[in-house]
């Protein structure tokens, strides 16, 4: 421990109450130096809140907790200025164990304890405790005292476990990933905007409006019987178009929202029975968690996923509820939303780190689904995507596909084409891309022989005892992209910018309408940055989204049938005098 | 279970293994990948963290060719010819079996009038998937003449030393023609040939493929004595 190139290291806690889309309501801190044994314990729950933390967050000192995020979210609603380094031992332990067979995808601090073989707080116990910080004041002093002592027994056991997981924690990166923790919770803070009068007005109808979405939509398939979606009457509808359909080992279809989702992007005719069926899935609107300030806030979970992407609950968060959904997103009166994504993100993480020349050239041209195209003869070199529209598309599903390891048999389904014509283009990309296919396979071979992969900036994934070859070939693209959006989270964040949340590729901020140019350019140089920490140097194109209030978010895969809604829940409400709904 | 702190091997990212912690030095200046840092900078900075991603030069694994193929590229490959390797030797071959047999040079006057036997250039070639195999061209006879079959085929292998090529047979011809990639040489793939000598080719081809001696299997059925 004395090791630590820092003067001070605080162990510490918070405890809180947090309702569903609300910013957390602060009880109580406790802090220990771990080198002197020096701990603070601070009430503050309806007490003059001090102007900064009570210890040491400056550049010589480390502040540690597990799954910081949280306690990052009380700095920020306390208004103190964040530690300057912090170790997140959630993250930490997920990088120790990412991908192996036997741990938790989202390890708790009681978890974490019994692995090392640390003793820890009965999970009954801990449960009433954290029930009674949840509950809210007043307190009576010995409440006070109580939730006191069980945040303390938290840092004693996060004080041992720090000491236990030292040694394995690869310390310069860890504290990379601790600054994204805190980008996390200005995240969190922030929220989405949400139209919450038309999110109430929606769910008041909510049950009637299905029904009529079912009638509107459903007349094109002809596949619901009530409100119930009939496989049977779905297969006849598939062999009327000729649609070929993912079955499962049984023969039947497989109907999961993935295979939806995929097989939308063939056949755009989908679309709207996709976001039918979203819906119906919808017992109740407003399930989504917002604040009393309008906004969307949920867990973002940072390092949630094998890939270290964050992996927010998807009922709970906007972006993963369906397409439709989005629409309710809008900016307060006179602010604007910019959702800014990286074009072609994994394509050319995949070009750059392999080196492979053909590969940077066409995604330096700025439309690398035609240079492949052109490469192999399937377009003329003088075409584009507007004349050549369904050879690009045929080429991007190619190119998606090989990212995520499709197989011939899979590409055929998604092109409708004999198996030969998938095989074909596969064959072909792997000779136009050789370079890039070396790298691929060595990683994937790197893998299996030596139990692990690792991003740019550390992020590994161990290998299981019945690995997927396909998944360890995604992950140096996923995991570097996933790197790469920490980083400009990071860097959008220390600019002043309101970020407001991160989505896969892609960033949404938020300013005043007059400044949303200016926080663009920001947030676009904050990306730039990040590609070329991740890249040697190479900086990504990104495209740009606005929009300015009082214009809604829209998805395309969703806008439309959104607007149906809201034409149909007017057309219904019109009808009768509307009684107020008071949605909180 | 993995054990959770057996790192196994480690490229070139810093991962300490050492569970007990006594000896390990945790100061961050010390635990840069790539690049010293300059006094006063952000020791947590990005640009002093990255880490290589070469996989293949990580990787400690390498193709392994146990058996290399002796057969006529079909009319589906394209292929390149070793711009150096090639061999004349006698070989015996089974059409019907699709199988060709290297002969030892003492036994080579003893079936000097097999017609199944005779002198080949055995030229070392590679797919653009970077398969390898050995192309059997029977040569002209001692009398210097070609059957124009054979001709064509080795005036292509010839070709296919310097470009890609995909053979196929012309029978309204009678002779083989090909198909050439007519890019420049340094515009087109470069073939990716195993890292083997040519005696190394030559092993994986013929081990179990070699008439060595007159009581051979092959040879006594040649004869009827099976």
């Amino acid at each position: 421990m004395e090791r630590l190139s820092f003067k001070e290291v605080w162990c510490a806690d918070f405890e809180f109450g947090a309702d569903d889309g609300e910013r957390p309501v602060v009880r109580c801190l406790v802090a220990t130096e771990v080198r002197t044994g020096r701990t603070i314990r601070q009430w503050l729950d309806r007490v003059p809140v001090p102007a900064a933390a009570p210890f040491n967050t400056g550049p010589d000192a480390l502040f540690v907790s597990f799954f910081a995020s949280a306690e990052m979210g009380c700095f920020r609603v306390l208004d103190w200025l964040m530690p300057a380094h912090v170790l997140d031992l959630y993250a930490e332990f997920k990088w120790l164990s990412c991908g192996r067979d036997g741990f938790p995808g989202k390890p708790c601090l009681l978890y974490a304890l019994d692995h090392f073989g640390l003793p820890s707080m009965d999970a009954t116990d801990k449960t009433d405790m954290r029930n009674l910080a949840l509950r809210g004041g007043p307190y009576t002093a010995d409440e006070q005292a109580a939730i006191l002592d069980y945040c303390e027994s938290d840092v004693v056991a996060l004080v041992a476990l720090l000491s236990k997981m030292l040694p394995h924690v690869d310390m310069p990166r860890a504290i990379l990933r601790g600054r994204f923790v805190k980008a996390v919770a200005e995240m969190e803070y922030n929220g989405i905007p949400i139209d919450v009068p038309i999110l109430a007005r929606l769910d008041e109808h909510w049950e009637s409006l299905q029904l009529d979405m079912v009638r509107a939509v459903d007349a094109d398939y002809g596949v619901y019987d009530g409100i119930h979606f009939r496989t049977e009457r779905f297969a006849r509808w598939l062999a009327r178009r000729h649609i070929p359909w993912p079955r499962l080992i049984s023969g039947d279809l497989e109907l999961t929202d993935e295979v939806f989702k995929e097989m939308v992007v063939s056949y755009p005719a989908l679309a709207p029975l996709v976001q039918l069926r979203q819906m119906m899935d919808i017992l109740r609107l407003a399930d989504l968690p917002v604040g009393r300030d309008g906004r969307n806030r949920c867990l973002l979970s940072p390092f949630g996923t094998i890939t270290g992407r964050c992996a927010p609950s998807t009922s709970g968060f906007i972006f993963g509820r369906a397409a439709w959904m989005r629409s309710l997103i809008r900016p307060e009166e006179g602010q604007a939303l910019a959702y800014i994504d990286w074009s072609s993100q994994e394509y050319g993480i995949g070009a750059v780190l392999s080196g492979d020349p053909e590969m940077i050239a066409d995604y330096e041209r700025g439309d690398p689904y035609l240079g492949f195209a052109k490469r192999i003869g399937m377009v003329p070199q003088e075409g584009t995507k507007h004349t050549h529209r369904p050879e690009r598309d045929v080429v991007k599903q190619l190119i998606l596909g090989t990212q995520y390891g499709m197989g011939e048999q899979s590409l055929a389904v998604r092109f409708n084409k004999p198996v030969v014509y998938a095989r074909d283009l596969l064959r072909l990309h792997r000779q136009t891309y050789r370079k890039f296919w070396e790298w691929s396979d060595a990683a994937v071979n790197l893998a299996l022989f030596t139990g692990r992969l690792w991003t740019r900036f550390g992020w590994q994934v161990w290998t299981k005892a019945d690995p997927n070859p396909r998944s360890l070939a995604n992950f140096p693209c996923q995991a570097n992209g996933a790197e790469m959006l920490r980083l400009a989270a990071v860097n959008v964040v220390n600019s002043g910018t309101m970020l407001n949340t991160t989505i896969h590729d892609a960033l949404l901020i938020e300013a005043p309408a007059r400044d949303i140019d200016a926080a663009i350019a920001i947030a676009q140089d904050g990306m730039g940055r990040a590609s070329e920490a991740v890249l040697s140097g190479l900086r990504l194109h990104t495209d740009t989204k606005i929009v300015v209030a009082p214009n809604r978010y829209r998805d395309d895969r969703g806008a439309e049938f959104f607007d149906e809604m809201v034409r149909r829940l007017d057309a219904r409400t019109a009808a009768r005098p509307r009684r107020t709904v008071i949605y909180w | 279970m993995h054990d959770l702190y057996d790192h196994g091997p480690q490229g070139d990212a810093f991962e300490p293994n050492n569970a007990s912690g006594d000896s390990i030095d945790l100061d961050p200046a010390k635990l840069e990948a790539d690049k010293p840092k300059p006094t006063g900078h952000d020791p947590f900075d990005p640009k002093y963290l990255g880490l290589g991603q070469d996989f293949a030069a990580f990787s400690p694994v390498k193709p392994k060719w146990d058996i290399i193929k002796v057969e006529k590229p079909s009319k589906a490959r394209v292929f390149r010819v070793h711009p150096t390797f090639a061999l004349k030797t006698f070989l015996l071959t089974l059409k019907d079996e699709n199988e060709t047999y290297m002969v030892l040079p003492e036994l080579r006057a003893a079936l000097a009038n097999e017609s199944l036997c005779g002198i080949h250039a055995l030229f070392p070639c590679v797919t653009k998937a970077g398969t390898p195999f050995l192309w059997p061209i029977r040569t002209a006879d001692p009398d210097g003449k070609w059957n124009v079959w054979h001709e064509s085929a080795f005036q292509i292998a010839q070709s296919a030393k310097v470009r890609w090529a995909r053979m196929q047979s012309n029978r309204d011809a009678g002779h083989y023609v090909a198909g050439f990639d007519v890019r420049p040489p340094d515009q087109q793939q470069p073939p990716t040939w195993p890292d083997l000598p040519f005696s190394e080719w030559l092993r994986l081809a013929f081990q179990g493929y070699t008439i060595d001696s007159l009581t051979h299997p092959v040879l006594r059925r040649l004869r009827l004595e099976d």
